[in-house]
């Protein structure tokens, strides 16, 4: 029997269970905004498919990163923020992203997308300076996060679209993620 | 998102200088480190809060367990500004009335089932003993007073009410009758 001052042995082992459980619970609770995004993206041009499976994957990647906590978890919002500049895109242009996209004028849709994709790139290497710790993991969990929260947006104006936004993106958070060890130490 | 913080602060590097707050909110953030420092430092405030609330040191130690892996099963609704030793506290003075309510319903539970064990059915030998039981019962009540037997025969015929006697008053004369028809009953049988 445990004595009144020492924590004993199964109240650890359960507590550990009970403690991720928990964050189970709590990381799905969240992760459930990707499924309410999907449905904006259909409405703004995205195609059901292209927008179910990106749900999908936001879902998991966001759960699984809010689970693992520390600078993962903390990163989900910010990629989120980062994300919503190029996920609104369509929503604001309207019929006109899927037409560029479908059409014959690529170079449009690369071009507004990297832009959409720089602004986002910026929003999201703000973040990361402020973060204190674990930089480099919140720099993944973030950049992941808010590529698949874009990808909402520039898939309706098709693979072109995408790799405008990829680019972009990476004109602000590649520099950072080189910087960042210099940070860390 | 509770469970979520744009700014994580920086690293706490002397843990043993950590307060319970600082343990609470760093498991908050994913830090499974806190988790056995964090109980650590409840148990034993946890546990003598229960202790004096049970006086009994098995449902202490019961109690303390069970508020604890309350307080860490909600851990996605923990709030900041909330201190985390006022809450695991709050939860062990509620499991304490909970167990002290189960051990009150079993201690009465344990003294109505000697009175309710009565033998019924077509088997010989249970007719035999429900007619003794029946004997020494009618004796027990005749020792009794008036006003005592006549409640408990009305509860015998499965009746819930005395004429001229309201329900209130009917269930205060059983249960004093309930407690003198023990007292006799010990009296002239023991306890078995």
């Amino acid at each position: 029997m445990a004595t009144s001052e020492k924590v004993p042995a199964e109240l650890l082992l359960a507590a550990q269970r009970t403690y991720e459980q928990a964050r189970w619970r709590g990381a799905l609770v969240v992760a459930w905004f990707a499924i309410p995004m999907a449905i904006v993206a259909v409405r703004g041009g995205a195609t059901l498919f292209w927008a179910s499976v990106n749900a999908i994957a936001l879902m998991a990647v966001s759960a699984v990163f809010l689970w693992r906590g520390g600078a993962y978890g903390a990163a989900v919002l910010p990629g989120v923020i980062s994300g919503a500049i190029p996920y609104l895109t369509p929503l604001l242009l309207g019929q006109r992203v899927s037409a560029i996209g479908q059409g014959n004028c690529w170079q449009t849709a690369v071009t507004l997308f990297f832009a959409t994709g720089l602004v986002a790139g910026w929003i999201f290497s703000g973040f990361v300076f402020r973060q204190h710790a674990g930089q480099r993991s919140f720099l993944f969990a973030g950049c992941t996060v808010a590529l698949l929260t874009g990808l909402f947006g520039c898939v309706s104006g098709g693979a072109m679209a995408v790799f405008g936004m990829l680019s972009g993106f990476a004109v602000f958070t590649a520099p950072a993620y080189l910087r960042v060890p210099s940070l860390r130490a | 998102m509770g469970a979520v913080s744009i700014d994580s602060s920086p690293a706490i590097t002397k843990s043993e200088e950590c307060t319970p707050q600082e343990w609470m909110l760093r498991l908050v953030r994913g830090d499974r480190s806190a988790l056995t420092p964090l109980l650590e430092v409840l148990w034993p405030r946890v546990h003598a809060v229960a202790l004096r609330l049970v006086r009994n040191p098995a449902d202490a130690d019961d109690i303390t367990q069970e508020a604890l892996l309350k307080l860490v099963a909600q851990i996605d609704q923990f709030d900041p500004s909330r201190e985390v030793v006022g809450w695991a506290i709050t939860i062990a003075v509620y499991e304490s009335k909970t167990v002290r309510k189960r051990s009150l319903r079993r201690r009465e539970a344990a003294l109505e089932g000697t009175e309710e064990r009565v033998v019924s059915g077509d088997d010989p030998e249970h007719s035999v003993l429900s007619q003794e039981l029946e004997r020494t019962l009618a004796d027990v009540l005749q020792a009794m007073s008036p006003a005592d037997a006549e409640v408990l025969r009305a509860v015998l015929r499965e009746e819930r009410f005395i004429e001229g006697i309201n329900g209130a008053t009917f269930r205060k004369r059983l249960q004093r009758a309930a407690e003198r028809l023990r007292a006799a009953w010990r009296a002239a049988y023991g306890d078995e």
